[in-house]
């Protein structure tokens, strides 16, 4: 069987190495290896724009995720996370390799969720009271809460965080970026990350077993 | 209970590698022979490997392929140079800072200090021009502008990094 792959497809393949297979007519992509940021930048700077779809691949679930913390609805966060590859890719001139790209790039995202919230003013739901947060919730929200899985129920629990706390969270621990590193992208002191992160958590395992006490009452519960 | 939340608190800085090699020491020989300690950091540990094992959210599949046709039309920006601008910001700035103290000099200088001592308004001393007003206000002007044009690049590099 011939394949026919889309024309980005095939410059990608022309500047990086690729095996194509198709299976039950579905392209799956096999990188054989997995191309530096810093090199795929280089490509891109060099006027080959498709390679940046390389990067788009790589971060766009982190991207979305912090993005999607901040303002809570998915098609809002998925304009936002196209803005941040925009803007980063209009500025890739400026990126001089100090820091990860990963860190460069959450900057950014930083920045236009910061933007965002302040532009539409969007609710910002504080955690201080919980009485006051657990009121907040929706009825969509209020589904997944009633779900058995321990990772969706603590993937719901972050979503209730105030979204600078989740920011740390998902920094931290899914983006794994280093706590001086998240105090690079929120303009904040290791120290002070430190305190926030130390809050999040007490505050997430407040919401966990505040919700699920048998659930979580062996690993969250003090 | 206050106990335990300082416990915590070391204890966290333990696990995300945050603590210096002495603390570390320490709280690995507390791990090793307090029970409370050592319960505890098996608890903390456990929520630690639970939020490393959640999942990210997905966007939806046309994503990558939106986000290349909003790139298809435009280009990198140049890049921004600030060596030269830096030291451009910093020659004007000490001109000013100089202007403004040359002005200061001057209108003591200029100053009638015989006028009789009933007049108590140090303005009434001084003899300073419209002219030299106007300078005044545009060299304190031109020393804001390039204190926030400083402040505004610091702001710019910490962010592009």
């Amino acid at each position: 069987m011939t394949l026919t792959y889309p024309t980005w497809l095939q410059e990608i393949k022309t500047i990086f190495p690729c095996n194509l297979n198709a299976d039950t007519g579905v392209i799956h992509i096999r990188m054989q290896y997995q191309p530096e940021d810093i090199d795929i930048i280089r490509t891109v700077l060099s006027g080959r724009q498709q390679a940046y779809t390389l990067l788009v691949e790589r971060y766009q679930k982190y991207v979305f995720t912090l993005t999607l913390r901040f303002v809570g609805d998915r098609e809002l966060a998925e304009e936002l996370a196209q803005d941040v590859f925009v803007k980063a890719y209009r500025s890739l001139a400026d990126y001089r390799g100090e820091s990860k790209f990963s860190t460069w790039l959450y900057t950014i995202v930083h920045s236009i969720c910061i933007s965002a919230l302040r532009k539409k003013q969007h609710p910002v739901v504080l955690t201080e009271d919980l009485t006051t947060t657990y009121a907040a919730i929706d009825n969509q929200t209020q589904k997944l809460l009633d779900t058995r899985s321990d990772k969706a129920q603590l993937t719901t629990a972050i979503s209730l965080l105030d979204p600078t706390d989740a920011e740390v969270i998902i920094l931290f621990y899914q983006a794994e970026q280093s706590i001086e590193e998240i105090g690079h992208i929120t303009g904040q002191t290791p120290g002070s990350i430190k305190v926030r992160l130390h809050r999040a958590r007490q505050r997430l395992r407040n919401i966990l077993t505040t919700r699920y006490p048998s659930e979580f009452k062996d690993s969250f519960k003090s | 209970m206050q106990e335990l939340a300082a416990i915590e608190e070391q204890l966290w800085s333990y696990i995300d590698n945050s603590c210096n090699e002495a603390e570390h020491e320490r709280m690995e020989t507390n791990i090793a022979t307090d029970a409370v300690w050592k319960s505890t950091y098996q608890k903390l540990l456990s929520i630690h490997h639970q939020l490393q094992a959640v999942t990210l959210e997905q966007p939806s599949m046309r994503f990558t392929k939106n986000t290349m046709e909003q790139l298809a039309d435009l280009k990198i920006a140049p890049k921004i140079n600030y060596t030269v601008n830096s030291n451009i910001i910093k020659a004007a700035l000490a001109v000013s800072i100089m202007l403004l103290v040359a002005f200061f000099a001057y209108i003591i200088i200029a100053a009638d200090w015989t006028t009789p001592a009933a007049t108590h308004d140090f303005l009434d001393k001084i003899k300073v021009s419209t002219v030299m007003y106007s300078t005044l206000f545009t060299i304190v002007i031109l020393l804001l502008v390039l204190i926030d044009t400083s402040l505004h690049r610091n702001r710019q590099k910490h962010a592009r990094l």
